[in-house]
């Protein structure tokens, strides 16, 4: 039966290899869009998890606490793992004064690694070094008409600290987001706590080394075991702390079938035509094989067969040859696209070197649509062959 | 017991409002080991009495028996299994399958009835050397005579050690040559091994072989003779 499958098959090789290449093409095609979908996805969430770090702490219900008495906290003593960073960040409103003209901002207070994490985004200058130093969002340096070297005060009365520092402007930020970058000041934790409250966080971030990018697990682990220390205050993962973008998570599945699923319809519809066609000349065939005692089922199976092969090698080279692109995408790829694009793409903060990935899940998908496929292609037209009548069929004049 | 018997078979076909009674009433017995021709003007039922002694098609009204199973009381795929395990069929033309070889096409029956490809193979190649195939054994249908062809087909009919063969004028497209050394061949074979044939043609020269003629005119048999 397979092998008279594989003979019907190698009757028309025209057109079972345009029909082949189209299948190995959705294949190839499906693989390649895969590994650059999950490398762009894995970006981005890099992006995020590096932003906020493995777990937060900060106080208990903040999102509904304005004051930044409520909003701080000491750091407490906390029993982690070696191998993981701590960094206590202060954030709260402050004036920024230049001379005539001043600006509302958000003043943040960074230990050495946030500082320097900062790098990428930095626009001219340095990173701050001592304390007096400061980074500047460019929008903000603007409106301000201050630049590199320039002095500004940080004025923020109502705190436990003194309400008002002076800086010196040492780097200028270009964020994404043009307002937020209009409301920009980093400076060091330390000038930061002597501004607005001596020894107070709003919040720790905590990085573990060595997890995978979504593994939850060890961070559900590590959460539950900080619990006790933290009286008064609450620990979330970074995925958690970024609710919106969470909610993109499970999304990736479901786009991912979707535009898989949608290469392989218009591969399975020309799949069908193929399988139509060759049954619509093979009537005779058809009846004679029922003639001889195929039963129906019998008959669906050699048309299942034919699908199923045809489209089983094709399927073969397209992941062969996907599998063979995909490991240049490994090594990292920057996308084809046109420069406008890539612009609003850095603007978001994304790397312009992305990474493809592949994993099983990915590949069985592939591979599990191309025999849905030939299952699908093969159904209509193999009912047909199934249903004909044998006497009728041989009389069948194509 | 008769290998064959139909009785009181009708099979009128309708379709786009015309009605057409192709049998009005066949009596038919067969016995194990006849050679017999059923005979008959254009239109007076023969392939439709053939197919449905096959069970390729059901009578309106009647009953047909073959090797003792009531072949009209068989649903479509029991049908099938039937004539995969008992019936050989020989048609005019296009009896074999063009992507295999004649030894494959011979062997194709058996094939599908689940035998070891040695033993399919040994008698095939045992009913292809019955016709005077055996050096063709491994060409295509469309390397072969349209007389070799017709012998490929009765090879795989005999191969399969069926309960009777049923073939329907399977020398129409031959000359009339070819068409006498098929019947030859069929012939042998109900002689020296017993298969117990039943065909139907035009061709009146090919009678003087058979054993028995059945004649058919109008749907109705209309005598027999014993030559
Ligand atoms: N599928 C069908 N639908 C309608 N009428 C049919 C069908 N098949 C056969 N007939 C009619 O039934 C009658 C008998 O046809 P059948 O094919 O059995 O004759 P036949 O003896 O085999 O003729 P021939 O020698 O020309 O092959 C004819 O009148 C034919 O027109
Ligand atoms: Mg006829």
């Amino acid at each position: 039966m397979l092998r008279l499958a594989w003979r019907n098959l190698l009757r028309t090789p025209g057109r079972n290899l345009a029909t082949g290449g189209v299948v190995a093409l959705v294949v190839f095609l499906s693989l390649v869009f895969l590994s650059v979908y999950a490398g762009a996805f894995d970006a981005f969430f890099r992006l995020l998890l590096e932003r906020t770090g493995h777990l937060v702490v900060r106080v208990e219900s903040y999102r509904e606490k304005e004051d930044l008495e409520a909003l701080t906290f000491a750091p407490p003593a906390l029993p982690l793992p070696p191998g993981t960073q701590v960094e206590g960040v202060l954030e709260g409103q402050a004036l920024v004064i230049a001379g005539e003209r001043s600006r509302a901002a958000v003043l943040t207070g960074l230990e050495a690694g946030g500082l320097e994490r900062q790098r990428k985004l930095l626009k001219a200058g340095r990173l701050p070094q001592a304390s007096g130093e400061a980074l500047l969002g460019e929008a903000l340096a603007r409106a301000l008409k201050v630049g590199l070297g320039d002095e500004v005060v940080a004025y923020a009365p109502g705190g436990m600290g003194l309400g008002i520092f002076p800086f010196r402007v040492v780097g200028l930020l270009d964020l994404p987001e043009t307002h937020l970058e209009a409301r920009t000041l980093v400076v060091g934790l330390g000038d930061a706590q002597a501004l607005l409250f001596p020894g107070r966080v709003t919040r720790l971030e905590i990085r573990l080394s060595g997890i995978g990018l979504y593994d939850q697990e060890p961070l559900e682990a590590l959460k539950a075991r900080l619990k006790p220390h933290l009286e008064g205050l609450t620990v979330e993962t970074w995925l958690e702390a970024n609710p919106l973008y969470a909610a993109l998570l499970p999304l990736y599945d479901t786009v991912m079938a979707l535009y898989v699923g949608i290469f392989f319809l218009l591969g399975g519809l020309i799949l069908l035509n193929a399988l139509y066609l060759s049954l619509v000349e093979r009537v005779r065939e058809f009846g004679l094989l029922s003639a001889l005692g195929l039963t129906g089922r019998r008959v669906m199976a050699l048309v299942f067969w034919e699908s199923l092969l045809l489209v089983g090698v094709s399927a073969l080279v397209g992941a062969g040859l996907g599998l063979l692109l995909h490991l240049e995408l490994l090594d990292g790829f920057r996308l084809p696209l046109p420069q406008w694009i890539l612009e609003q793409y850095r603007e978001f903060g994304l790397p312009e070197v992305l990474y493809g990935r592949l994993g099983v899940k990915e590949v069985l998908l592939t591979l599990g649509y191309a025999v849905g496929v030939a299952l699908l292609a093969a159904l209509w037209p193999g009912y047909l062959a199934s249903r004909l009548e044998p006497v009728e069929a041989m009389r069948y004049v194509p | 017991m008769p290998i064959v018997e139909a009785k009181g078979v009708r099979k009128v076909y309708r379709g786009d409002g015309v009605e057409t009674e192709a049998l009005r009433g066949v009596d038919l017995r067969l016995e194990a080991g006849e050679f017999t021709a059923l005979v008959g003007p254009s239109g007076s039922g023969k392939s439709t009495l053939l197919h449905i002694l096959a069970g390729l098609d059901l009578p309106t009204e009647g009953e047909v028996w073959v090797g003792g199973v009531r072949l009209d009381r068989l649903s479509r795929a029991e049908r099938a299994r039937f004539r995969l395990e008992h019936v050989g069929l020989v048609f005019q033309a296009y009896n074999l399958l063009p992507v295999l070889t004649a030894l494959e096409n011979a062997a194709f029956v058996l094939e599908l009835r689940g035998l070891s490809r040695p033993e399919r193979e040994r008698r095939a190649m045992a009913a292809l050397e019955a016709l005077g195939l055996a050096d063709k054994a491994g060409r295509f249908p469309r390397q072969l005579s349209g007389g070799e062809q017709q012998r490929v087909a009765v090879a795989r009919a005999l191969a399969a050690e069926p309960l009777l063969v049923l073939a329907d004028e399977p020398t129409a497209n031959l000359d009339s040559k070819t068409g006498l050394a098929l019947i030859e061949r069929m012939q042998a074979l109900n002689e020296e091994r017993g298969v117990t044939f039943l065909f139907s043609t035009h061709d009146p020269r090919l009678l003087a072989h058979v054993k028995r003629i059945v004649r058919l005119e109008d749907g109705r048999l209309v005598g027999e003779e014993w030559p």
